[in-house]
């Protein structure tokens, strides 16, 4: 009987499953991690754009409530620095997000504007921060949200253009008798 | 001699190839599983925003910015169980219903003194009589039970109120306190223009005049009640009407072909605008003395 002896092969396949198991192994798990980050990254998006909506509703909310105080309140500071609009002495929370208004009054711009208010709506990094000048709490510049530009007439028809009420606090009776909202930017 | 094994493979290494085959299998399930359920968890969380963004808006529009808005002070906002859903902003419809499945509620704050929005069973109540702007907040559910909230601003630009004046009194003790009043002024009604029309020919025509009615912001009003007078009435002619969606109104001196060539002219004169919410302010009418006279043809 022959018998035949195989030499020994010097390359072997034992084990060469066991490799191919782990290149598929590491395949799948790298397009399961590709698939859960795509999805991660898209909820993030819609979470920034919800708050996104949110901060600009409480910017505009906020700056209303400016515009109604300051149409009905002589403005107490008109120089051009400006001054903390007044509704929101303290900001505002609205949406969870804190907002704060800072004002810019000039005055007699003409007969038939006897104010012009700029107002920025700035991003409070809490309500119990307050604004110490356009959109700067101390030395920290904080973000502008809105800004909005509102003319008021504080004539009425019965008086003489030339001499407008809301000029002193004496005779504010008929103070933002008309209103004019001339811009109104999204930052 | 042969150089390759024809072994298959062993126990082992199946046992080893189907595990790993089946745990991958499972993986990919369990992954796409999760990724088909937060894609509808996405899908439900944006159209929740647009469906809040789109109610603000539309709310926003209806309350403050429309011609006739329909800013009530310390209105309520109530949503019915009905299908399409509706949101009541007093007792006014407005105009938004949410996609199928979704349903929309809301509360309302108002604006203290110009300080901060409370709750409108907070001590000292909402005083109807101001115009407060209002803190809306809007609660959107999804089919799936997911939920977000919005909160906006809405007042009546349109109104214009008097200022609230700080009253000092001084009482015999040296010490003084200080009050404040407010009052708000109703918003108010002019005659804006009169026109008028002569139908028919000299020998016989009549007199018609039509009278346009604005607020102060110069906004048409609709659903004013306009009274006057004739100079020369008799039982046939109107001496009121209501102005339409555009602000405006005509009235009749009788009826057709009632003047003849010995009537030179007719004049109409605005005794009265009358609607509820609103007051007449004769001061600025045009003409001033809202009286209008149709010139024989």
């Amino acid at each position: 009987m022959n018998v035949e002896f195989r030499p020994a092969s010097r390359y072997t396949e034992t084990g060469s499953s066991l490799i191919l198991a782990l290149v598929f192994l590491v395949t799948i798990a790298l397009v399961i991690s590709a698939l859960a980050s795509w999805t991660t990254n898209n909820l993030n998006n819609t979470r920034a754009f919800q708050y996104n909506t949110s901060e600009l509703y409480a910017a505009s909310g906020a700056t209303q409530v400016a515009v109604r105080a300051s149409r009905y309140t002589y403005p107490t500071n008109t120089s051009s620095l400006g001054y903390v609009c007044p509704g929101t002495d303290t900001p505002q929370n609205l949406n969870g997000v804190a907002i704060q208004d800072w004002c810019v009054t000039t005055p007699y711009v003409s007969t038939t504007v006897t104010r012009r208010l700029t107002i920025t709506a700035c991003l409070m990094p809490s309500i119990a921060s307050s604004l110490t000048g356009p959109c700067q709490v101390g030395e920290t510049t904080v973000p502008p949200v809105l800004t909005a530009v509102v003319d008021f007439n504080d004539n009425t028809t019965a008086v003489n253009p030339a001499t407008p009420n809301c000029t002193s606090t004496s005779n504010q009776s008929t103070c933002g008798a008309a209103m004019t909202v001339v811009s109104w930017v999204v930052k | 001699m042969r150089t390759h094994r024809e072994e298959g493979d062993t126990l082992v290494e199946l046992l080893v190839t189907l595990t790993v085959l089946a745990l991958a299998v499972v993986s990919l399930v369990n992954a796409f599983g999760a990724i088909i359920a937060s894609s509808a968890r996405h899908r439900e969380l944006a159209t929740l925003d647009n469906v809040l963004k789109n109610f603000a808006e539309s709310a926003t529009y209806q309350i403050q910015l429309q011609p006739n808005p329909l800013f009530v002070p310390c209105a309520t906002l109530t949503a019915t169980a009905t299908t399409p859903q509706q949101v009541l902003y007093g007792s006014q419809v407005l105009s938004y219903s949410p996609p199928s499945g979704f349903t929309i509620s809301a509360t309302t704050k108002y604006l203290y003194q110009n300080s901060m929005f409370q709750t409108l069973s907070s001590p000292g109540q909402c005083d109807q009589s101001q115009y407060w702007p209002q803190l809306i907040t809007a609660t959107a559910t999804g089919p799936n039970g997911a939920s977000a909230h919005l909160s906006f601003v809405v007042t009546d630009p349109s109104v214009t109120e008097t200022y609230v004046q700080p009253v000092t009194t001084t009482t015999t003790s040296p010490t003084t306190t200080t009050s404040t009043t407010t009052t708000t002024a109703p918003r108010r009604l002019h005659v804006s223009r009169m026109t008028g029309a002569r139908p028919g020919t000299k020998q016989s025509w009549d007199a018609q005049v039509t009278v346009y009615v604005e607020d102060s912001s110069g906004v048409g009003v609709a659903g004013v009640l306009v009274s006057g007078s004739w100079a020369d009435p008799i039982s046939t002619t109107t001496n009121t009407c209501t102005t339409n969606a555009s602000g405006y109104c005509s009235v009749v001196d009788g009826t057709p072909g009632r003047l003849s060539a010995n009537d030179k002219s007719e004049t109409f004169t605005v005794s009265n605008l009358s609607m509820t919410g609103y007051t007449y302010d004769p001061t600025v009418n045009s003409p001033s003395s809202a009286s209008f006279t149709v010139a024989q043809p």
